[in-house]
């Protein structure tokens, strides 16, 4: 089944277009890694598809689950099973993570016209989940990112995800500026969640998240077009030879 | 001096002056008389002074305010003062109804013959010794005329004294209830409070309107802290619309005396608050939390000095704001630290979040450091919610409205977590959300309701 379809997508930032003509479609059961040098795009189509308001949709379109993207607002999209990894995730003081989870595993629940859970029940999901990130207990009643590492904010990143559960994730660098431990550790977290029915996106400078996250596709994504695509083999090639070959063959 | 509420002021003394017959010669009256000829050399301040530049009292000459020099409670139901109760708070309630004590309404509950829970009137009526010492002496009626308006019209407000080594656990509740249903009326409460040696206590201030006239509250507080002594002072502001108040209170701290003033205010039309602390001895702390969360044409201005006179003191002063629709805030925080104030610790924060472009603030830190040897800091920050926050927020189905609720209600708590008092703080607390939140099935904080 599609979950996304993404045709022509063109996007402008501040008047520049970033993104010059998208097509990509995943599918339930997929995962999709997207690769590409600095400056090549990848974070604008993660937040485009996030619903961030800084970006100017040009031309295209993008379908999800059926229905129209753009006609949703970011938390309709979240509600309707859209999740984004932040590659910069922002501290909040003064929510705590459990009652910033709260809120929001409630607003889901409401969308979906269920009873929202009781506290009893909601702290259990939520040791559940921590101890899936290998999260400490403690950290519930932190402020949202507060003084986190940047590997805690990021497990942080994958444990909300592990709350909400999506039917598709995008993960925008969640691997940038993690050390071998917590890249392995949300790498599991991933993989613990992926299944026939929900799909993930996951962007990524590197190729070493793939070696823990196994790739259906890889598309490589330079100067706002996928220009490439492929299997696991793909990004192992990219691994050995750099993005330069691809430079030059695009760049002809 | 122009203006009729002038005009009025000077027969309203002489028709004072003749209602004392006697007490025309005592002490107190002496300080009233001077006060008087202060006021009328320096009338009421205008957008020319410097300390008023952004908050011109140009309503006391819209208005036709009377000037309330009796007291009379018989029009005041006990219903009404019901509503302006706290739920659940155990307390010693003083109502006060334009200015003037009722005992029908106050509920003070029993306690030690020498502690003294009452009324100002009273203690100028015995000659109390304590009245002769410090009234007058520490609210400084030369700097400007409110405060020389009150001093000359002092009659009534509360006195408070809390013996040495005494700990009074109930709350202190000073009620001032307005009656704004048949006049304009003006009010002067006068307040004096003394905590003796090692003595703690915690009292609140409100002021409620009743009716649709205009009022206006000129209350001037003197709290005078011996040794080691520990106060809270809250002020709870949440009046109506056509309500104006400039309220002062100076505070006075001998050694190792701690004051913690806090100041809430959610609504009103005119609001001026000068809070004044000298810390005359070592080892002082001085805590200033403001809160102001307004909306409408709501005027704010918090004006507040602490004046390190002495060495080993700390300070710390933090007042945060939400300013929606065309509310107009002022914060001026001076500090002073004079040449003998070595080892001084200050610090000083104003932070603000406009919700609207029509709001506005106007934040100055004032600083005057005249010792070196100190560690003094100050910051303000003015700007709108944060985008991405926001946005992260939404980013997890939280939508628009509640996402601001979450933001807003964090960046207040800071102040709100502050309050010692439980049914204060419950009732911040509520009114804020009651205010943000239309739909508060899906918002509570669970750490909250697991307790």
């Amino acid at each position: 089944m599609s979950i996304l379809k993404i045709e022509n997508l063109k996007v402008n930032v501040n008047g520049n277009q970033i993104l010059k003509g998208i097509n990509f479609e995943v599918k339930s059961g997929e995962i999709h890694a997207i690769m590409g040098p600095n400056g090549s795009g990848k974070s604008t189509l993660a937040n485009v598809l996030a619903g961030r308001e800084d970006y100017t949709v040009t031309e295209g379109k993008v379908t999800y689950m059926g229905k129209n993207l753009f006609d949703m607002p970011s938390e309709v999209r979240a509600r309707e099973g859209i999740f984004l990894a932040f590659q910069y995730p922002v501290e909040i003081p003064g929510v705590s993570n459990a009652n910033f989870m709260r809120t929001a595993l409630n607003e889901l629940r409401k969308f979906r016209n269920e009873e929202p859970l009781d506290a009893m029940d909601f702290l259990q999901l939520m040791r559940e989940k921590a101890k899936l990130v290998e999260i400490d207990k403690t950290f519930l009643n932190r402020s949202v990112n507060e003084g986190f590492s940047g590997g805690e904010k990021k497990r942080n990143e994958i444990f909300q995800m592990a709350m909400l559960q999506p039917k598709l994730a995008i993960l925008d660098e969640t691997d940038s500026g993690l050390d071998i431990d917590a890249l392995k550790i949300v790498a599991n977290g991933v993989n613990k969640l992926s299944n026939e029915n929900n799909a993930f996106v996951v962007i990524t400078h590197y190729q070493r998240l793939l070696d823990y996250i196994i790739p259906d596709f890889v598309h490589v994504l330079y100067k706002g077009q996928i220009v490439k695509s492929g299997t696991k083999k793909l990004a192992l090639e990219l691994e050995e030879k750099g993005y330069d070959w691809i430079k030059k063959e695009i760049d002809v | 001096m122009a203006g009729e509420l002038i005009n009025n002021i000077l027969s309203n003394f002489n028709e004072f002056e003749n209602k004392l017959n006697g007490s025309k010669v005592s002490a107190v009256h002496i300080i009233r008389k001077d006060a008087f000829d202060k006021f009328k050399q320096f009338g009421f301040p205008t957008a020319k002074d410097e300390e008023w530049r952004f908050s011109n009292p140009g309503f006391i000459n819209k208005f036709q305010f009377e000037l309330c020099l009796s007291g009379n409670d018989e029009k005041i139901s006990q219903e009404i003062v019901n509503q302006y109760k706290f739920e659940n708070l155990d307390e010693h309630l003083l109502v006060f109804v334009n200015g003037f004590y009722s005992q029908r309404l106050s509920d003070v509950k029993p306690k030690k013959k020498q502690i003294i829970i009452g009324s100002f009137a009273d203690a100028v009526e015995r000659n109390s010794v304590d009245i002769i010492k410090y009234f007058g002496k520490f609210a400084d009626y030369n700097q400007n005329g409110f405060s020389a308006l009150n001093t000359a019209f002092a009659q009534d407000g509360a006195f408070i004294l809390i013996p040495d080594g005494t700990v009074i656990e109930r709350p202190i509740r000073l009620l001032f209830i307005t009656d704004a249903r048949e006049k304009s009326v003006l009010t002067m409460p006068r307040n004096l409070i003394i905590s003796g040696e090692c003595s703690q206590f915690k009292i609140v201030e409100n002021n409620h309107t009743i009716g649709s006239l205009p009022s206006f509250n000129n209350p001037v507080s003197e709290i005078v802290m011996d040794f080691s002594s520990n106060v809270e002072y809250y002020n709870i502001q949440n009046n109506n619309e056509n309500s104006y108040y400039v309220g002062t209170t100076q505070v006075s701290q001998q050694r190792a005396s701690i004051f913690t003033g806090t100041t809430i205010t959610l609504n009103g039309n005119y609001i001026r608050n000068n809070l004044n602390s000298l810390l005359e001895a070592e080892a002082c702390e001085t805590n200033y939390n403001g809160l102001y969360f307004v909306g409408g044409n709501c005027f704010v201005d918090n004006h507040t000095l602490i004046d390190h006179a002495k060495p080993n003191c700390n300070s710390n002063e933090i007042y945060k704001g939400i300013l929606n629709d065309k509310a107009h805030v002022v914060f001026n925080g001076k500090i002073i630290v004079r040449p003998d104030a070595q080892k001084t610790n200050a610090y000083q924060t104003n932070r603000n979040i406009l919700l609207t472009d029509d709001a506005k603030i106007h934040t100055k830190p004032q600083l005057e450091i005249f010792a070196d040897d100190v560690k003094c800091s100050h910051g303000a920050t003015s700007g709108y919610l944060d985008r991405e926050s926001l946005f992260y927020l939404r980013s997890r189905g939280i939508g628009e409205e509640m996402a601001k609720t979450l933001l807003l209600n964090a960046f207040a708590s800071e102040v709100i977590e502050k309050i010692n008092i439980a049914e204060l703080r419950d009732m911040v607390k509520s009114y804020i959300a009651d205010k943000l939140i239309k739909d508060d099935v899906y918002f509570c904080d669970v750490l909250d309701q697991l307790k």
